[in-house]
C-alpha cells in the first residue's frame, strides 16, 4: 500500500523509513512541509496519509482543510498524528474529515501493523 | 483619615454651665431657708406678744370686773348697815324676830356675799346666817379689828381661810357698823366665795389653759381657777393687775408651751407648703436645665456625626474614584447614573452619562440579563492607539433599592491576565510539541536498534542501548505526567463522565497493563472474576485506566520477582471499590501524609525504592477526585509482619443505575 507520511521532523521521517524497510507491502512517501504534502496529494494517490498536525503553516490541520477533499475523493484514509492527548482535540479532528488518530510517540516498529489494521 | 473635633470637647461648655446652675441653685436654697427662718422667727414673737397682750387684758377685765362688782356689793351692804345701825337692842332675839327676813334676804340678793356675821364691838358674834357662829368670839380675827378702825364707805377683807365645814377658801371681808352720827355698834362680817369669784371669771372669756388666780397682800391665795397643762418646763407666761380696794393681785399665767402648740402646727405646715411649692419650681428648673444641656449636646453631638459623615462621604469619594477597579452605577430609568475615574477611562468617556450610555452600548440589553450577578467581556480601544483593543471584564449586580433596581458594574481590565493565559496554553503546547518530537525520534530509534539490530551490536553495547530506552521511556513519562498535572491545575483536564461497567473495566485494565509486568516476572489477576456485568460506574473510561495504569505500575515495580500483583473490585451499599493490591515491603505509615504530594520525598530507603516521576501517585488522587472518586490505602509493613507484607490502594466511586446507560448509550 502506498502511504505518504507528512512530518517536518526530518528524524522522525528517517526513523518511519528504517522502520518500514522490511516491511515490503508498504511503499512509504515522505513530505517535509504542508505546502509539499498538498502537491503530493493532488499528483498522486495514497491509500493512506498520516499527518502530523504541528508544522510550520500550513500546518496538518490547513493540509487537511484543502487537500482533504481530494483525498476522499481518491479513497484515501487520513491518520492525524499529533502530540494533543485531549478528547476534545479528537473530536475536533475527527470533525474535520480525519480517520485516525494516532498518538506521538508511536513505536516505530508497531507503524506497520497498525497502518495494516486501518 | 476623619480629622475632627472630639464630641466630648464639645460637651465640657455645658459641664462648667451646670456647675454655675447649680451654685445658683444652693445661693437659692440658701435664701430660701434663711427667709424662711426670718419669717419663723417673727411669727414666734409675734405669737409670743400677743400671748402676753391677751394675758395681760385678762388680768385687767378680770380684775375691773372684781372692782366694780365689788363696789356694788359695798353700796348695797352699807345700805343695809344704814338701816341696821339705827337699831335700838342689838342682840340675838330683835334679830331673828324682827330682821331676820331683811338679813337674809340680804344675803340672797347681794351676789357677792354667801353669809352674815353680825359682832358687838367686844367680839361676840350676836347673829349669823351660820347658826354655830352665835356666841363665838371674833374678837383676834384681823379682818374685825381692821373693820373697827373703818370711816363710813369703807370696808376690810381678811386673809382667806379654808372652810372647816365646806373645805372650801373663804376670803372674809368686814364692814363698820357705823350710826350716822359715828358710834360704832359692831361689825358685819361676810365671806366671799371662790363660787363668786368663779362667776366674775365666767363673765371674761379665758381660755381653757389658762390659770386665773388672786392672792391677798400677805400671799395666800383667796381664789384659784383653771388647770395648765402637765407641760410646762418652756416657761410660764405670767401677767398680773392690782385690785386696790381689795388689796388682792390677780395673775394670770399661761403654759408657754400651749401657746407654742398652734405656732407649731402652723410652723410645720407653713413650712412644708412653701418647701414643696420651693423644691417643685428648683426641681422642674434642674430638669429644665437638664434637658437643656441634652439638647445642647445632642445638638453637638449630631453636628459632630454630620461632620463625620461628611468626612466618610468624602473619604467614600475618593476611594470610589481612585480605586484600581472601574465602576458605573446606573439605574433602568436613565435617571442616575455614577462612574469612577477608571470606568471613564476605560470607556473613553467625559462624564458619568457618557460613560454609561457608552457601557449599554457594550453590554446585552439589560432585560436580557436576568441574573442577580452576570460576567460580561467587553473590548474597548486602549489607551493609545497604538496598543490596540483592551479585554475588559464586567461583573455586572443587580441591586434593589427602593423599590429600583440599580446596576452596579465593576469593570476590570483583563487584558494581561487574558495574554498571560494565552501565553500559558502557548508554552504547554510547545512543551509538549518541542519534547515529545525529539523523544518520538529518540525513543524510536532505540527500539528500532535493540528490535532489529540486536544481533548487530558489540557486546555491551546491548546493554547501554537498554539503559537509554528505559531513560527514553522515564523521560516520556515524566513528560506525560508534567502535562496531565499542568492540565489539571488549568481546568484542561477534560473528563468525560460516563456509565463504565465494572467488569469491563477490570477486564481492560488485566489486558492493557499484562505486558507491563512480564518483564519483572510479575503476573497481573483479577482476583474478583465473578463481578455481574450490570454494575456500573460514573466515571471518564480512559482516565480510569490512566489510574489503573498508574497503580498498576506501582504495584508491579515494588513486587518480588515472581510476585502477583490483584486488582478486583467490591461493590457494596452504592459503592464500587476497586483495589490494587501487591506484596511488596509495604508503605510506612508515616508516609501517609505525603505520599500522594508531587515529587514526595521518597518512602523507602535506596535499595528498595523504585525509580520514577515522583508524580503518579499525585496524579491518580487529582484524577479520582476529578471523577468524584476517593482514593486511599492500606499497607502491611516488615515492621508490622514480615510475612505478609503489602500494599493495597482502594478507589471509591459511587454506584449508578443500569437504566441509565441505555440511554446514553442510544444518545
Amino acid at each position: 500500500m502506498k502511504v505518504l507520511f507528512v512530518d517536518d521532523e526530518a528524524d522522525i521521517r528517517e526513523l518511519i523509513e528504517v522502520a518500514l524497510i522490511t516491511e515490503e507491502d508498504i511503499e512509504p512517501h515522505f513530505a517535509g512541509s504542508g505546502a509539499e504534502a498538498i502537491e503530493r496529494i493532488f499528483e498522486d494517490r495514497f491509500d493512506i496519509i498520516v499527518l502530523d498536525v504541528m508544522m510550520p503553516p500550513p500546518d496538518g490541520l490547513e493540509v487537511l482543510g484543502l487537500a482533504g477533499e481530494k483525498a476522499r475523493e481518491n479513497n484515501t484514509k487520513i491518520v492525524m498524528c499529533t502530540a494533543k492527548t485531549s478528547a476534545e482535540a479528537e473530536v475536533e479532528f475527527r470533525n474535520l474529515g480525519a480517520d485516525f488518530v494516532l498518538h506521538k510517540p508511536f513505536k516505530p516498529l508497531k507503524m506497520a501493523d497498525y497502518l495494516r489494521g486501518l | 483619615m476623619v480629622s475632627l473635633l472630639n464630641p466630648g470637647h464639645i460637651a465640657g461648655k455645658p459641664t462648667k454651665r451646670l456647675l454655675r446652675f447649680f451654685a445658683l441653685m444652693a445661693v437659692l436654697v440658701s435664701v430660701f431657708f434663711a427667709g424662711l427662718f426670718l419669717l419663723v422667727r417673727s411669727d414666734y414673737r409675734r405669737t409670743m406678744d400677743e400671748a402676753q397682750q391677751q394675758l395681760n387684758h385678762i388680768a385687767e377685765l378680770f380684775e375691773q370686773s372684781v372692782e366694780s362688782s365689788l363696789n356694788i356689793a359695798n353700796l348695797r351692804m352699807w345700805a343695809l348697815i344704814d338701816r341696821m345701825a339705827e337699831v335700838p337692842t342689838l342682840d340675838t332675839e330683835t334679830m331673828d324676830e324682827v330682821y331676820f327676813d331683811l338679813l337674809t334676804g340680804a344675803v340672797q340678793d347681794i351676789d357677792q356675799i354667801d353669809s352674815l356675821v353680825m359682832i358687838a364691838p367686844d367680839g361676840e358674834v350676836f347673829w349669823s346666817t351660820a347658826r354655830p357662829l352665835i356666841g363665838r368670839n371674833l374678837i383676834d380675827r384681823g379682818y374685825f379689828q381692821r373693820a373697827l378702825t373703818l370711816g363710813y364707805g369703807e370696808f376690810a377683807v381678811g386673809t382667806p381661810i379654808i372652810s372647816r365645814a365646806t373645805d372650801r377658801r373663804l376670803t372674809p371681808i368686814a364692814w363698820p357698823l357705823l350710826r350716822a352720827d359715828g358710834q360704832l355698834r359692831g361689825v358685819v362680817a361676810s365671806s366671799m366665795g371662790e363660787d363668786y369669784f368663779g362667776g366674775l371669771l365666767t363673765l371674761t372669756d379665758i381660755a381653757s389653759d389658762m390659770q386665773v388666780s388672786i392672792v391677798t397682800e400677805d400671799g395666800a391665795t383667796a381664789f384659784m381657777a383653771g388647770n395648765l397643762s402637765g407641760d410646762f418646763k418652756d416657761g410660764l407666761l405670767e401677767a398680773s393687775a392690782k385690785v386696790p380696794s381689795l388689796g388682792v393681785t390677780i395673775t394670770v399665767k399661761r403654759a408657754r408651751e400651749d401657746v407654742l402648740a398652734a405656732f407649731r402646727i402652723r410652723t410645720v405646715i407653713f413650712a412644708v407648703t412653701a418647701a414643696l411649692l420651693f423644691f417643685t419650681v428648683i426641681g422642674a428648673a434642674i430638669n429644665l436645665q437638664i434637658k437643656q444641656i441634652q439638647l445642647a449636646q445632642s445638638l453637638a453631638r449630631s453636628e459632630y456625626d454630620k461632620r463625620r459623615i461628611l468626612g466618610v462621604q468624602q473619604e467614600f469619594e475618593a476611594i470610589f474614584e481612585n480605586v484600581a477597579d472601574g465602576i458605573v452605577v446606573f439605574d433602568a430609568d436613565h435617571q442616575f447614573h455614577r462612574s469612577n475615574r477608571k470606568a471613564r477611562e476605560f470607556l473613553n468617556a467625559d462624564g458619568d452619562g457618557a460613560a454609561v450610555a457608552r457601557l449599554r452600548e457594550l453590554l446585552p440589553p439589560m432585560a436580557s440579563i436576568g441574573q442577580d450577578v452576570s460576567i460580561h467581556r467587553i473590548e474597548v480601544a486602549g489607551k493609545c492607539d497604538g496598543e490596540g483593543k483592551q479585554t475588559i471584564q464586567c461583573r455586572l449586580m443587580q441591586l434593589n433599592l427602593h423599590d429600583q433596581t440599580i446596576h452596579y458594574c465593576v469593570l476590570a481590565d483583563v487584558s494581561a491576565e487574558e495574554r498571560l493565559s494565552e501565553a500559558r496554553a502557548g508554552f504547554v503546547t510547545s512543551v509538549n510539541h518541542e519534547l515529545r518530537t525529539p523523544l518520538t525520534s529518540l525513543a524510536g530509534s532505540l527500539e528500532v536498534l535493540s528490535e532489529r539490530f540486536a544481533a548487530d551490536l558489540p557486546a555491551g553495547a546491548a546493554r547501554l542501548v537498554a539503559m537509554a530506552t528505559r531513560n527514553a521511556d522515564r523521560l516520556l513519562m515524566l513528560v506525560n505526567d508534567i502535562l496531565t498535572l499542568q492540565a489539571i491545575d488549568q481546568q484542561q483536564l477534560s473528563v468525560q463522565m460516563e456509565p463504565v461497567g465494572v467488569a469491563d473495566a477490570l477486564t481492560e485494565a488485566v489486558a492493557i497493563n499484562s505486558g507491563y509486568g512480564l518483564g519483572a516476572q510479575v503476573t497481573l489477576t483479577c482476583d474478583t472474576p465473578d463481578i455481574p456485568d450490570d454494575v456500573f460506574i460514573q466515571a471518564d473510561r480512559s482516565r480510569l485506566q490512566q489510574i489503573f495504569s498508574n497503580l498498576i505500575s506501582n504495584a508491579v515495580k515494588y513486587s518480588p520477582r515472581n510476585g502477583v500483583v490483584r486488582i478486583g473490585a467490591r461493590v457494596d451499599g452504592g459503592m464500587v471499590e476497586f483495589h490494587v493490591r501487591d506484596s511488596g515491603p509495604g508503605i510506612p505509615e508515616a508516609a501517609r501524609d505525603w505520599v500522594f504530594e508531587r515529587f514526595a520525598k521518597p518512602v523507602h530507603e535506596k535499595g528498595t525504592q523504585a525509580s520514577g516521576t515522583g508524580l503518579g501517585l499525585a496524579i491518580t488522587r487529582e484524577l479520582a477526585l476529578r471523577q468524584d472518586a476517593g482514593i486511599d490505602f492500606t499497607s502491611v509493613t516488615m515492621q508490622d509482619d514480615p510475612q505478609n507484607t503489602g500494599t493495597e490502594f482502594t478507589v471509591t466511586f459511587k454506584e449508578t443505575a443500569p437504566e441509565s446507560v441505555d440511554d446514553e448509550a442510544v444518545a
